[in-house]
């Protein structure tokens, strides 16, 4: 299928999430080769211990070195935005009741050759002592993901039992996600009081990590024992870190980098796009939605966001499409409240109801619901935000000051540091608005939790009863048909009360080295599950 | 004569040191709002809170905090690196060969480019060389380092598929590529520094070709070589020395943007990390290391002083 840009203005972006635009992700051509480098860019984790903290950046590079029960299926046939699971640790795993999983464990499974494991076999009380760990250390911050579990068991060496509180339809989402719950080695951590340091680094994955320099480069060397045989087929990866956005694009151009550089997934940036294709014209690329929102958060537990009315004026005053033109060449999706680019749960944004309008720009409708308000005269407020080193997220940010203020509302705009604007306003401590991209979830529970009471990402403050009901019912319903059901109306009920002021999202472009094989693109951290399985062809 | 003066320097530098580090010291202690409850918030750099304070040592009195600082400082136990957890000692040694190098080349190249065409311009006042060095200069001094850093490894690379080399290469892994990764980014930072010498060399090398020795000299018929770089350049060049231990200062504090560019593990890209994690301890380990070398740095250029003009009396 191809489409030009224009196009996908035409569809209005909003049947497109999940669709791979171009035909040229790297196909497996020919036999499997081992052997050669793969270089991307890489980045310096504050440390290496899963459990004590979210960053992305530590996630990226223990998707190398880390296994887990489950994972994403990768592949060039994976369209991206599809997340459906398989074996990764676990053979097999099954429920026997809505509160139980067991999950049997492969035979043979070694721990990388590295002290103080030694390549000893990983068994269910590896497992268990991962999970109780991450339950129970201070400073787990994703630890909310594991709410639902009550215990872990072992039933035998190689067979593993959850029980959960209560039903969790996300409960296997959660398993398989590579943003946080790998698989650890007890003795490790003994040995290193917690996994934070490079030597701490012992896995089961399909990559060791050889060497670390910080803000350089890591290095991570074939795992000859990897329990899944003849893989991987690439010898060595290195993790390269690039500070500089110019010196990224020139790495990348010149083949000194054999992915896309910016971050997720191996993307390139749109406005760098046309260079790139004129410099490595044999590039494979592929274009799908990305699952980063930008959306505006209100106090609505304070006035004036707590009428309705002012809510859906500042939405309708917003001109998204002009956003969009001026942030990504117009190329992009409008997002529901769950984003399009998580195609299995997201509602395509034509089937919003009534909630749609307040998504488009209807500036004289903005005002006149403003006068209804008893705010005919305009009003101040204050937005705060971090700049997250994006000049595309600044022009976002200065243009819906402009369209408000076109409707008579004054926003004086706070700009943070990243780290304080993430203590704060990302946590729903600003004092009005704040606006700032969103947590890359996988699933559609985590964009949903930020319509839940007491939730950190409840930026809106949104205290919704009926609301928080349907939310929570849905994560109890298993039938996957019932619960997208459920979920379609939760967006549609959220978009009715325009909590969130969302913006579209842009499309990214996975580009990759036209000899990499094997490899499809997808949005998430898991960067060492989608190389496992690919080759050079050179 | 000039053990005793230098002597003399190197007590002054004490004070100035010292004033340092109350400085470097105070300035976390300054920010509005409780720096701990910020830093736990942005980073969960510990437990809780109190931990947090204890593991910076703001549990206790401020001048105890401060004498026990500067203690360990003159140990050589910079404290540990919030972020990594590693000593920042370790960190540092590891880094600061990497910015020294830098800004050795950065030196070299302001020295070796701007002296020469000073020199030329000064002697060839009012020529078309000299209009093209004045004019260089003031580009040299007008364009920002960032600017022309990101220009050099971006245009190569639309135009002809190449680009500086922007990968840290170890001496250890291959010294000759280890050298070399150093000679674009050095030179871009010298770029300014070369301007300014090079005005400042033509402007007092002009004053002294106007002398009454000099004037001497040529009537003596000696050659313009022999009268420009043996009589007049060494009376020229005490303003440029003083001028190039500023320049110094200048190029440590430039090395942050071309180490961030061209991936250089320098200490200007470690201060960068470390403002942006709010790393404190690596923040003030840094602070001390740049004044302590500026001040060395100011420390030998008025001892060479005595080298360039011995009628110099301390």
């Amino acid at each position: 299928m191809n489409l030009s840009r224009r196009d996908l203005l035409a569809l209005g972006g909003m049947t497109i999430a999940g669709t791979a635009l171009t035909p040229s992700a790297a196909r497996a051509q020919g036999a499997p080769k081992r052997g050669g480098e793969f270089r991307f860019r890489g980045y310096t984790p504050p440390h290496f211990d899963p459990h004590l903290t979210a960053s992305y950046t530590t996630m990226i590079n223990l998707s190398f070195t880390h296994s887990r029960l489950l994972m994403h299926k990768t592949g060039p046939a994976v369209k991206p935005g599809t997340f459906d699971f398989e074996g990764d640790l676990a053979e097999s795993w099954s429920q026997p009741d809505e509160k139980t999983y067991v999950f049997k464990l492969r035979k043979g499974v070694r721990w990388h050759k590295k002290p103080p494991v030694n390549g000893r076999e990983l068994k269910a009380d590896d497992v268990k002592y991962t999970f109780d760990r991450f339950m129970t250390i201070k400073g787990n911050a994703n630890r909310h993901m594991m709410n639902a579990l009550d215990r872990v068991d072992v039933v035998d060496p190689y067979t593993v039992k959850f029980t959960l509180k209560e039903p969790n339809a996300w409960f296997l989402d959660f398993i398989a996600t590579p943003m946080a719950l790998c698989i650890v080695a007890k003795e490790a951590v003994e040995q290193f009081a917690d996994l934070k340091k490079p030597e701490a680094v012992i896995g089961t994955g399909p990559w060791m990590l050889d060497r670390h320099e910080s803000k350089v480069r890591s290095v991570f060397v074939r795992n000859p024992d990897y329990f899944r045989s003849g893989l991987p087929y690439i010898e060595r990866v290195e993790a390269i870190d690039f500070n500089d956005p110019a010196a990224r694009l020139a790495a990348f151009v010149t083949g000194q980098l054999d992915a896309g550089p910016e971050f997720p997934g191996m993307m390139i940036r749109r406005q760098d796009w046309k260079i790139v294709k004129e410099k490595r014209p044999n590039l494979r690329y592929v274009e799908f939605p990305a699952n980063v929102m930008t959306h505006v958060g209100m106090r609505i537990d304070k006035k004036p966001f707590d009428d309705i009315r002012v809510r859906k004026a500042l939405s309708m005053a917003v001109d998204r499409q002009a956003i969009l033109q001026a942030t990504a060449e117009g190329v992009g999706v409008m997002n529901p409240p769950v984003p399009a680019a998580i195609a299995a749960w997201s509602i395509p944004h034509d089937q919003l109801g009534e909630g749609r309008k307040y998504d488009q720009f209807h500036p004289d409708e903005a005002k006149k619901l403003l006068k209804e308000a008893g705010l005919g005269g305009g009003f101040s407020t204050t937005l705060e935000y971090a700049t997250y080193g994006s000049q595309e997220l600044i022009d976002a940010v200065q243009m819906c000051v402009k369209f408000w203020k076109d409707v008579g509302v004054d926003v004086k705009v706070i700009e943070k540091p990243y780290a304080a604007y993430f203590a704060t306003a990302y946590q729903g401590k600003q004092d009005a608005l704040m606006m700032g991209p969103q947590f890359p979830a996988l699933e559609a529970y985590n964009f949903l939790a930020q319509y839940l009471p007491g939730e950190p990402k409840n930026q809106s403050h949104v205290n919704d009863p009926a609301l928080a009901d349907m939310i929570l019912n849905s994560s109890r319903t298993l039938d996957d048909k019932k619960r997208r059901q459920q979920i379609h109306d939760i967006q549609k009920h959220i978009a009715k009360q325009a909590y969130y002021i969302r913006l579209a999202s842009g499309i990214y472009i996975a580009a990759l080295d036209p000899k990499l094989e094997n490899f499809g693109p997808n949005l998430g951290y898991d960067y060492g599950g989608r190389l496992m399985a690919a080759w050079w062809n050179k | 004569m000039i053990g005793k003066y230098a002597l003399k320097r190197l007590l002054v530098a004490i004070p100035s040191l010292l004033i340092a580090t109350v400085i470097v010291f105070s300035l976390s202690r300054l920010i509005p709002g409780d720096v701990v409850v910020l830093m736990m918030e942005e980073n969960q750099y510990a437990q809780d809170l109190e931990e947090m304070r204890a593991k910076l040592g703001l549990d206790r009195p401020i001048h105890v905090q401060y004498l026990d600082w500067m203690s360990r400082l003159v140990r050589g136990d910079f404290g540990q690196s919030l972020y990594t957890g590693r000593p920042v000692l370790q960190e540092l040694l590891r880094r600061l060969p990497i910015s020294l190098e830098l800004g050795a080349v950065a030196v070299a190249f302001a020295i070796l480019v701007g002296t020469p065409i000073g020199v030329v311009s000064a002697v060839r006042q009012d020529s078309l060389r000299d209009y093209g060095a004045r004019s260089a200069a003031i580009l040299g001094l007008s364009m920002p380092g960032f600017w022309l850093g990101t220009l050099v490894v971006v245009l190569p690379a639309i135009y002809f598929g190449w680009s500086p080399s922007i990968e840290f290469t170890g001496f250890e892994r291959d010294p000759w590529r280890h050298v070399t990764q150093f000679l674009v980014p050095g030179c871009l930072l010298g770029i300014a520094s070369a301007a300014s010498i090079m005005r400042l060399t033509r402007t007092q090398l002009l004053e002294v070709l106007r002398m009454d020795f000099v004037r001497t000299a040529w009537s003596k018929g000696l050659a313009e070589r022999r009268i420009v770089l043996k009589h007049c350049l060494k009376n020229a060049l005490i303003p440029v020395v003083t001028v190039l231990g500023i320049q110094i200062a200048q190029i440590l504090s430039g090395t942050v943007i071309f180490e961030s560019i061209f991936g250089l593990p320098g200490m200007g890209r470690f201060l960068f990390d470390a403002i942006t994690e709010r790393d404190y301890p690596v923040i003030q380990a840094i602070n001390v290391v740049v004044v302590t070398t500026v001040v060395a740095v100011n420390l030998l250029v008025d001892l060479a002083y005595a080298y360039l003009d011995p009628r110099i009396r301390y």
